[in-house]
């Protein structure tokens, strides 16, 4: 990632002598430290972009493994669990939610993240027969921070030890040197990267990695045996955009081995209407806010149908060209866009989660993973049931 | 220091003033208590050349305006007060309320401060509040024509809607509000209309000045067989083929296949505008055999269902 860089610690008194904190203040100057009452600072007041250069250490208060926030009945959501080890990342993408979305506008790491451990122990028990796909990444990138927080190194021993369950950690950096701290290979890990074109990336994906650091990171995860995934979303729409995307796709399938890719997603560029006027402000030159967009029924901002469908054809016509078998899937997108781009369509949420897991069963026999059972998966509780939210 | 307590009426506070009551903390204890022993402690309010202005008491004086009270105690500040001290009241009783502050009250509150020569940090305070740290854009305001602030006055422009107004040039901020106020135009559909046309330069790398300059745009707002609501209707029109010229297209091509099939005058078909739900709907109304008999004459003519398979072929 490009200059990252940290001119704040603020540590929670209430966290001051977890060893979690420890290690990290341990990293940095006295000068730089400095401990506060969480409950007393307003962190709105503080700039989206200066809030990128502080990290806040405290407890968080409620659960750390959710659901993926799929926030509409009219798309198709893949029922993945995420996990909010992090809020707010040091990348800087003009299209980011987490510019309206969080409260608190600091980088904000969570000693009491062993807290995850049982949540997760809790659902695997209630759904043992189910291939459980969880992962960072949601609210900040899963690696940005790696080489302060170490949170993902800590967070795979664990996933390591359970069995049918994927651990994916998603970020826009090349920050894999942490795996050189494993000795073992590493089963239930997929580090995924989400990609576009580098004229994207140098224009509204600020600090993240260029593509080509991004992909020699994933080829030298894919040497050391690491399951890979590969996230097209936001796929945004710009004036030479066909070429760019079949460049990339041909330069992806080129450094990497479908057989290690464990998934693909594709997403066409979606937010909140009052992110708009956020990233008008904060990037007037950007033309992403000046598309042809519609409010869907998730009521966010997305590219009109008949424009998303092309590039979803293009996009997936030319993964296809790589490769038959990669399961490629759709974030969020109804089941008339599966139809239009690859001639079926999951038949609900549920559907899909078990098309994700019958499709590692078999591309990746060598994991074991429970033979799914189509009934099992159509009979689970969705994620917008509200008993299923309220068991977790 | 501390002048009378009078009684007025609530209907006498500045109209312009907004408040919301976002924070609900001991709303309920406040409304019971209003409710049954009314206004206790006298609110604080400062009066002006042209208006009274509420500095604190703003949940107790919703509540009472909710409950339907006519009247409630106030406190008038000394008209000996200097307008810092006044300003430093309001200021140190700065609450979430003020966010709610409408922007020309905002920017006249900071012109007063200004010239108070209150300390910076003040200073800084309220341009967070008004979301504005570029002291030329401040002045920007203040440089308006007098058309454009007494505009944004009587329509009470929130602060987000003038700062989009406030990023435009000089000169666009003439031409804008010598449009709005020939058509009198509504300022929240103006910053629609004028947010259009900025993406519209934007896009094609234009200025916004030319784009309201253009022929068609002038023959619009100089059409004498168009009424006011009819010109706007016409602009607004115009600007969106303008900024969305694919979704335009498919639009238009879409109607025309829906041309193509023969409705009776109780038969309708309604579609999702943003053409994401990939459905229509053909209704009709059905008061009697002839009404059936027709609606199947309708359904099973063979150019209806082709011009059918066509609307279902777009979706």
């Amino acid at each position: 990632m490009k200059s990252l860089i940290i001119k704040k610690i603020l540590v929670d008194k209430k966290v001051i002598d977890e060893e979690f904190t420890k290690e990290i203040v341990a990293k940095y100057n006295p000068s730089m430290i400095e401990e506060i009452n969480v409950e007393t600072v307003d962190f709105k007041n503080i700039s989206i972009t200066r809030g990128k250069s502080i990290i806040l250490i405290t407890n968080y208060k409620g659960k750390f493994c959710k659901p993926c926030p799929g926030t509409s009945q009219d798309y198709i959501c893949c029922n993945y669990h995420v996990i909010n080890e992090t809020t707010g990342c040091p990348i800087d993408c003009a299209y980011c939610i987490l510019q309206s979305y969080m409260n608190s506008r600091v980088l904000t790491v969570y000693s009491n993240y062993t807290k995850i451990f049982n949540e997760f122990d809790e659902l695997i028990s209630l759904y043992p027969k189910r291939l459980l796909r969880i992962g960072t990444g949601e609210l900040a990138d899963s690696l940005a921070l790696e080489e302060i927080t170490g949170i993902s190194t800590k967070l795979i021993p664990y996933f390591e030890s359970k069995n049918n369950v994927l651990f994916e950690v998603k970020t826009k950096t090349n920050h894999i040197a942490f795996l050189e701290q494993f000795s073992r290979r590493l089963n239930n890990l997929v580090i995924s990267w989400s990609v576009n074109p580098d004229e994207l990336i140098d224009n509204i994906e600020f600090k993240s990695d260029s593509i080509i650091n991004r992909l020699d990171a994933a080829e030298k995860a894919q040497a050391m045996g690491i399951k890979l995934a590969f996230h097209f979303d936001p796929i945004v729409y710009h004036k030479d955009w066909r070429k760019n995307y079949i460049d990339l796709i041909d330069l992806l399938f080129k450094k990497i081995d479908s057989r290690n890719i464990v998934w693909m997603s594709l997403g066409g560029l979606r937010f909140p209407p009052n992110l708009k006027e956020i990233i008008q402000d904060r990037f007037p030159s950007t033309s992403i806010i000046r598309d042809e967009q519609i409010v869907g029924a998730d009521q966010k901002l997305r590219y009109f149908k008949p424009i998303r469908l092309e590039m979803f054809r293009e996009i997936y016509s030319r993964i296809r060209l790589h490769s038959e078998d990669v399961f490629v899937y759709f974030c969020m997108e109804s089941k008339d866009i599966w139809k239009k781009v690859m001639n079926f369509s999951p038949k609900s949420t549920n559907h899909l989660d078990y098309l994700f897991a019958a499709s590692l069963y078999n591309r990746f026999p060598e994991m074991n993973f429970l033979k799914p059972d189509l009934q099992y998966y159509l009979n689970l509780f969705g994620m917008h049931n509200h008993d299923y939210q309220s068991r977790l | 220091m501390i002048q009378m307590i009078e009684y007025l009426k609530l209907n006498s506070i500045s109209k312009d003033q907004k408040f919301n009551l976002n924070s609900n903390i001991g709303i309920n204890a406040l409304k019971e208590s209003i409710a049954s022993v009314g206004i206790i402690y006298p609110l604080l309010v400062w009066k002006n050349d042209n208006s009274i202005l509420l500095i604190d008491g703003f949940k107790r004086f919703q509540i009472a305006k909710n409950l339907g009270e006519t009247e409630a105690p106030f406190i008038f500040i000394s008209s000996d007060f200097s307008l810092y001290d006044v300003i430093k009241i309001r200021y140190y009783n700065l609450k979430q309320e003020d966010i709610e502050l409408n922007a020309y009250l905002k920017f006249s509150i900071y012109r007063l401060l200004k010239e108070a020569h209150v300390t910076n940090n003040i200073l800084y305070d309220w341009q967070r509040i008004l979301n504005l740290f570029n002291p030329e854009k401040i002045q920007k305001i203040l440089n308006w024509p007098k058309i454009a602030r007494d505009y944004i006055y009587n329509y009470n422009v929130s602060t987000k809607q003038l700062l989009f107004l406030l990023n435009q040039d000089l000169d666009v901020i003439e031409e804008i509000f010598s449009l709005a106020t020939s058509l009198s135009i509504r300022i929240v559909e103006l910053n629609k209309i004028v947010e259009m046309i900025s993406e519209i330069a934007l896009n094609d790398n234009v200025s916004i000045i030319s784009i309201l300059k253009k022929n068609i745009i002038t023959s619009i707002i100089e059409d004498e067989n168009l009424n006011r609501n009819q010109k706007i209707l016409k602009l607004k029109k115009v600007f969106y083929e303008w900024r969305y010229p694919i979704i335009t297209e498919f639009q238009k091509q879409f109607i025309d296949q829906l041309k193509m099939f023969s409705f009776k005058e109780n038969t309708q078909i309604q579609y999702d505008k943003s053409f994401e739900k990939p459905e229509v709907i053909l209704s009709t109304k059905l008061r009697n055999n002839e009404d059936l008999d027709c609606f199947i004459d309708l359904i099973t003519n063979k150019s209806n269902i082709k011009a059918l398979k066509n609307i279902l072929s777009y979706l």
